[in-house]
């Protein structure tokens, strides 16, 4: 037979087993002498271990001077010692490899040996004298109740009791169903719940499929047969909340530099005052100066329009806007272009697709091949790009997007006001990761955690600027957040997105409906059911028997039909609110395995971040409020005017954005592992000015673009590339290529085909034969690709081959990649052809002489005049070229290549 | 002047010199840092790179089987099954779908040994029955998923999650590529369709994206774009990119030291030159018609996954380090009408593989070259809806040849139904380690940093090297 114990240690119950296991190592009698903890082990604990493992010093959270400590265990809450099996207790095992204790110092053989008989001897009895303990059998009870929770729940327990049985309670269990008591305390063979459960009538098979629960393995039968023989004991209360705040983080680690309020410091002073013409430029000139450098000389005012607006607006300019600039002789011609460019609504359709790489947007659920579209998310969509073209607060924008639905009692409101949908449509930030469990293939708990785990990933990386996943499984080991910190924040979004009572993700929708806007839904609706009731009558009193019936009934169908479009539905959002205002207990999961749950945790934030105890405060949102306010809590400690991280963190990003590198380059990281901030104190400047500014991200495009650093030419000088070959200290302004969503627009802009459309639902997209993916040549089909369905199993060829960004949680800082599929595409693909194609429509209606045709096309693609030999090279290109397409017999046309060459120029796709 | 933008030692030390007062030393003495600095300039290439230690194979050939093959009825024989046919199964079996399981299910073919080593085949794969002895079959395969998407994810990703990036462009990372002018990471998917799961299944994830696998196609054009959209003759062609050639180079004389812009102009000329290599390396035609029958080409059955075999051959002799085979939907995943499924997925496959293996033999190429067969997972020993199998992810057989692995070899072992392995189990991420390792990869060392941890392709995983199957 094959072994089949050996099998079923999946990954589910397999801790149970060792317990099972433990139990019968434990019985079996023992022939080494008995060696007790006081007078056998402590002595050489002390002499060993307690010097950072005293109830004091708890190092690891760790002490190991009583046996309460031992059992209680470390961080992760596990047990360090299993009495009877010292093949299995940590101590054992950590002192034999010689990682404990850390100084190389070993333990000896003989040492050794004392710990492990102590461990096979005493150590159970004194073990079941502490409350921490719990013994073996108090651990096979609470092992299969958490089966029974995870099996047996679904069907018997909260949401509903089948045949009246409830198996959430030792009480309700004996009381049993309308079969009568599911167990017998005593007597496993007489016991309906063992019956059904080996018969294989429970969890009944079409009932596993729907609701993801697997079958009761024959070990786990075996657990439940065993802890029925043995009395079914009652399982032992769950586990204590850790509340040892502090304990595993200590002051110096709050010392590290971005875990401190940023504070403004003194500008410095420069030596060459002609250059500085804002703060910024103070803070990089002095250290540029530092190292004998200085900027480089400011760039032409083509050069500038061109840069503005690809970063502001991501799309170039026409020429007649390069033209009215360049002729723009008033005084602060520049500072006004600025202000024109942050007025358009263009703008938030460039910072909005920013905020959406960040938050991890897309437009479909992402995991099954399916990839099931949610038809409703691109409401938030557009409240991002409603947003930043408003210059919403920063603040504000957080709050909302955390815990828009906790601002107001948005139930009892008469109206849904704009500010108060753009509440409940701004939680769809939380709503972006790939969530599978629409499938009951991949809707277990070890799923739901990872949504969980991906949503905290989302928030900490582009809202906090840290990277906590590595924290789900063991205490991060750069940065001092320990497990139960990953824990606590993982439980503020816990009672939303509930492992244990969970909402698939097609229903977690909420109606953007006011009370008086509900009642006249009704009541129009009332209305129309009038009129349909009578044609129902009518339909019912219908003879078949008549031979006119079935042309009469479909008439009346229609008439119905065409009554019915009319009913009214408050319009719905995609989006997240808790549960209910008292959240299920959470739990620190051990190893970050769904199946291993240790202490409970409260919602909180990471304790290096906390300045007081106060500073994170969980409220009731409003009276009577649905939810727990626990992401509310969250939303007003980052938004904060010291908090460390949030004003640093997206002024890095924006800053990121113009110049193609943050003052802290690793954007998502500002921990241990990050890269140190190329100009520390700018960064707080900026964060400072920033959060003085009422948190305006346009304010910080003014302070950004009208210094000298941004205006300044990119070429390389010898001086800085000799010094600073890569442009940390900022001598110049580096050269960049578009983002993909720019080059994309700009090349329709050119062609004069983008459409200007807003909002809406996602444009699109359609596979070609061969694979490719983009969309059709039509109006809508030429919107801006922010409002292109971003689909994750089919993305846009022209976005994804310049490196849009695939999202499987989400992208703080986009790759930059060279590669010859580019190539291939802005040469060869038929969305390159119609571009240039149509633009040499436009310059061949204007003008049919190839000189001017030559300048026409520069100045739509590079904005720019043709130099002499420029404009000689092309038209000679285009004399040789329709010779060519003659003397081949082919119809092509030699303008459209040259608008195509000039499109795959490196002046078009990189930016000066 | 000297502007090299790939050499992280200069580049760190110039750094260190000029960026006084910043806190820089430790990234100095701590290569993580050192190699996230890279990440942070988000410079990549794909220039060869040399191994850790000397590689068995050079390139990669991978026959993925998309469904779950059934092992015990190709390579895994169970004679308990004949002898309890029909009867339940003695003891808890992981079934998928349980409403539909049956008892157990004979296998409808018959095994015989082959070769030398006589490893046992059954009788529906003929062709490759007589290469057992260039095989190296492992029947103790297992999984941690029983549904198709989070076993793909594991054995082409190495966890049960989306979105990490695929074993070959982790391959291409660690290495680069041979070839000056054809992709590292090809991909030969099926023209009748993607496999389940789609694209996913050669994606880079969150690797840079010239690490992804570049599709080519075995009829038509090869690679997207690679020839205008409308036709162009090509001496128009030539002409464009002459050119663009003279505009660009102009643009770059101006901006002294933008190796970025060399590439660009670079990989201009890469696409020119594709143009040439790609078609050439598809242009079967330069095959004998010998080769061209052995592969079943001409043959409507064999054909499409013959020319897939035949290109993979021609692509790995020129240098592509990753060649993938897909085939369309998931011909394995027979629930239903096992014996037909499989008699239909052999037919398809059973004649090109062979050919595939006979060849590269000939050519001496196996010597450097690994093949893999297998899929996700396996199936059951029991029977679905009568006459089908689910999946099983206990147990199931994949096997390798050439590229330093054992030849005629059989390693390890199921229970006596087939369904779980039980003897020298090999994970998924022992699978992977191992196949980095004939590589010449050190898979703990093959990292990519990303939100502050240091990701590898095993993960958090602890797999072990199979030495047992090493050559």
């Amino acid at each position: 037979m094959p072994n089949h114990r050996a099998l079923s240690l999946g990954r589910s119950i397999g801790a149970i087993v060792v317990v099972a296991a433990v139990t019968v190592a434990a019985d079996q009698p023992v022939t080494t002498d008995v060696r007790r903890f006081e007078p056998d082990v402590l002595p050489i604990l002390r002499q060993h271990c307690l010097k950072c493992h005293s109830q004091k010093v708890r190092k690891g959270d760790l002490s190991l001077q009583s046996i309460s400590g031992l059992a209680r265990g470390g961080e992760s809450g596990e047990p360090v010692v299993v009495p009877g099996e010292p093949a299995v207790s940590r101590l054992i095992n950590l002192v034999k490899a010689g990682e404990m204790p850390p100084d190389g110092a070993r333990l000896s053989d003989d040492d050794i040996e004392v710990l492990e008989a102590w461990i096979n001897t005493a150590a159970r009895k004194e073990f079941s004298t502490v409350n921490e303990a719990l013994s073996p059998e108090l651990l096979a009870a609470r092992n299969v109740h958490f089966l029974f929770e995870v099996k047996c729940q679904p069907c018997h327990g909260r949401k509903k009791q089948e045949g009246e049985l409830d198996m959430r309670s030792m009480a309700s269990i004996l009381r049993g169903g309308k079969s009568g008591p599911a167990l017998v305390r005593g007597k496993a063979s007489e016991s309906l719940l063992l019956r059904r459960i080996h018969d294989d009538q429970m969890p009944p098979r079409d009932v596993r499929y729907k609701l993801s629960i697997r079958p009761v393995t024959e070990t786990e039968q075996e657990l439940i047969r065993d802890w029925i023989d043995g009395g079914a004991i009652d399982p032992p209360p769950p586990p204590g909340v850790i509340d040892d705040e502090g304990l595993l983080v200590s002051d110096a680690d709050k010392q590290w530099w971005a875990f401190q309020s940023p504070s403004a410091g003194a500008i410095p002073n420069v030596a060459d005052p002609q250059q500085e013409r804002t703060e910024i430029d103070s803070f990089l000139l002095s250290k540029l100066e530092s190292q004998g450098l200085s900027f480089s000389a400011k760039a032409d005012r083509r050069t500038l329009i061109r840069r503005a607006y690809i970063d502001l607006l991501g799309i170039v300019p026409s020429p007649e806007a390069t033209q009215a600039f360049v002729n723009d002789a008033t005084p602060n011609a520049f500072d006004r272009l600025i202000e024109r460019l942050l007025g358009s609504p263009r703008y938030g359709e460039r910072w909005g697709q920013h905020w959406l790489d960040a938050a991890g947007y897309a437009d479909s659920e992402g995991s099954a091949s399916a990839d099931t579209i949610y038809p409703l998310v691109y409401q938030y969509r557009d409240y991002v790009i409603r947003a930043m073209n408003a210059g919403k607060p920063y603040d504000r924008f957080l709050l909302e997007q955390l815990a828009g639905d906790e601002l107001v009692d948005y139930r009892n409101v008469p109206r849904m006001t704009e500010q108060l949908r753009d509440n409940l449509v701004a939680t769809g930030y939380l709503r972006t990761c790939i969530d599978p469990t629409t499938s009951p293939e991949t809707n277990f708990l070890y799923d739901r955690y990872q949504v969980l785990a991906d949503t905290v990933e989302i928030v900490s990386s582009s809202l906090m600027g840290l990277t906590v996943r590595c924290a789900r499984c063991h205490s991060h080991k750069y940065d001092p957040l320990p497990q139960r910190d990953y824990y606590r924040f993982t439980a503020i979004f816990a009672a939303a997105y509930t492992p244990s009572d969970w909402v698939k993700p097609q229903q977690r929708t909420m109606e953007l409906a006011g009370v008086e806007d509900r009642r006249e839904i009704a009541e129009f609706n009332a209305t129309i059911n009038n009129q349909i009731h009578p044609i129902n009558l009518q339909i019912a009193a219908l003879s078949e028997k008549d031979a006119e019936f079935k042309k009469q009934k479909e008439s009346l169908e229609a008439e119905k039909k065409k009554l019915e479009t009319q009913l009214r539905k408050p319009p719905q959002v995609q989006n997240l609110t808790d549960l209910r205002p008292d959240a299920d207990p959470f739990y620190l999961l051990r190893r970050g395995e769904w199946n291993n749950r240790g202490r409970r945790v409260l919602p909180n934030v990471p304790t290096v971040l906390k300045r007081s105890p106060e500073s994170f405060q969980i409220a009731r949102p409003f009276d009577d409020a649905p939810t727990t306010g626990s992401r509310l809590a969250l939303a007003r400690w980052l938004t904060q005017d010291d908090h460390p991280l949030t004003a640093r963190v997206i002024v890095n990003r924006v800053w990121q954005h113009h110049f193609g590198r943050g003052i802290v380059p690793t954007a998502e990281n500002f921990g241990k592992t990050g890269v140190a901030p190329t100009h520390p104190e700018l960064l707080d400047w900026l964060a400072v000015e920033f959060v003085n500014n009422d948190w305006s991200i346009k304010q910080l495009h003014r302070l950004i673009m009208t210094s000298n650093a941004w205006r300044q030419q990119s070429r390389r000088r010898d001086a800085g590339a000799a010094i600073d070959p890569d442009n940390h200290l900022l001598w110049r302004m580096p050269l960049q290529r578009m983002d993909a969503e720019v080059i994309r627009d700009s090349m329709l802009a050119v062609a004069g085909r983008l459409d200007g459309k807003m909002f809406g639902s996602a444009v699109g997209v359609k596979s070609l034969p061969d694979g490719q993916v983009m969309t059709e040549d039509t109006a809508e089909g030429n919107r801006r690709s922010v409002y292109l369905l971003h689909r994750r199993s089919t993305p846009v060829t022209v976005l994804e081959t310049f490196d849009a960004p695939r999202l499987t949680t989400n992208c703080i800082q986009r790759h930059t990649s060279n590669v010859v599929s580019q190539s291939l595409l802005m040469l060869n693909s038929g969305f390159a052809d119609r571009q240039a194609t149509s633009l040499a429509k436009v310059i061949s209606v204007k003008t049919s002489d190839r000189s001017q045709q030559v300048t026409a096309a520069y100045e739509a693609v590079l904005g720019r005049d043709p130099k002499e030999s420029e404009s000689e090279l092309a038209i000679g290109f285009l004399r040789q070229q329709t010779d060519r397409y003659e003397a081949n017999d082919s119809t092509g046309t030699a303008l459209v290549d040259l608008c195509l060459v000039l499109l795959n120029s490196s002046e078009f796709l990189y930016v000066d | 002047m000297n502007y090299d933008f790939f050499n992280r030692r200069k580049f760190l030390s110039t750094i260190g010199r000029s960026l006084s007062g910043i806190a820089l030393s430790d990234l100095l003495s701590r290569e993580s840092g050192a190699f996230e600095r890279d990440v942070a300039l988000k410079q990549f290439d794909l220039k060869p790179k040399t191994s850790r230690f000397a590689p068995r194979a050079k390139s990669v050939i991978q026959l993925f089987m998309h469904g779950g093959p059934s092992q015990v009825d190709l390579l895994d024989p169970k004679p308990s099954l004949d002898k309890y046919d029909g009867q339940k199964f003695p003891g808890v079996i992981d079934v998928q779908q349980p409403e539909q399981a049956g008892g157990i299910l004979k296998s409808p073919f018959k095994f015989a040994k082959h070769g030398q080593s006589g490893i046992e085949v059954s009788d529906v794969m003929p062709h490759v029955a007589k290469h057992v002895d260039d095989l190296c079959v492992i029947r103790s395969m297992w999984t941690e998923h029983i549904n198709h998407e989070p076993a793909l994810w594991m054995i082409h990703t190495g966890r049960t999650i989306p979105g990490r990036p695929s074993l070959g462009s982790w391959v291409v990372y660690g290495l680069g590529s041979e070839s000056q002018d054809l992709p590292a990471y090809v991909v030969l998917d099926d023209p009748k369709g993607l496999p389940v799961d789609g694209i996913r299944n050669w994606s880079s994830g969150w690797l840079p994206p010239q690490f992804q696998g570049t599709r080519f196609r075995a009829t038509g054009t090869p690679v997207w774009n690679l020839n205008p959209a409308r036709a162009v003759p090509a001496p128009l062609q030539k002409a464009r990119r002459e050119l663009l050639a003279k505009i660009d180079q102009a643009h770059r004389a101006a901006r002294p030291g933008e190796a970025e812009l060399d590439a660009r102009i670079a990989s201009y000329q890469l696409a020119a030159r594709m143009q040439v290599s790609a078609t050439a390396a598809l242009d079967l035609s330069q095959e004998t018609k010998p080769t061209q029958a052995a592969y079943g080409i001409g043959n409507e059955t064999t054909e499409s996954y013959g020319r897939r075999c035949l290109l993979a051959r021609r692509l790995v002799e020129r240098g592509v380090r990753y060649v993938q085979l897909f085939i369309d939907g998931q011909i394995w995943d027979n629930h239903t009408g096992l014996e037909s499924g499989i008699r239909g997925a052999c037919a398809r496959t059973d004649q090109p593989v062979a050919a595939l293996l006979a060849d590269l033999k000939q050519r001496g190429m196996l010597d450097d070259t690994l093949v893999i067969w297998g899929g996700e997972f396996g199936r059951l020993p029991i029977s679905q809806s009568k006459n089908g199998r689910d999946h099983g992810r206990q147990g199931f057989t994949m096997w390798m040849a050439g590229g330093g692995v054992k030849a005629g070899h059989v390693h390890g072992a199921t229970d006596e139904f087939g369904y779980a392995a039980v003897e020298e189990r090999v994970s998924v991420p022992d699978l992977h380690a191992t196949l980095l390792y004939l590589l010449g990869i050190d898979h703990k060392e093959l990292t990519f940093p990303r939100n502050g941890l240091e990701e590898r392709l095993t993960g958090v995983y602890e797999p072990r090297v199979v030495s047992e199957i090493l050559a």
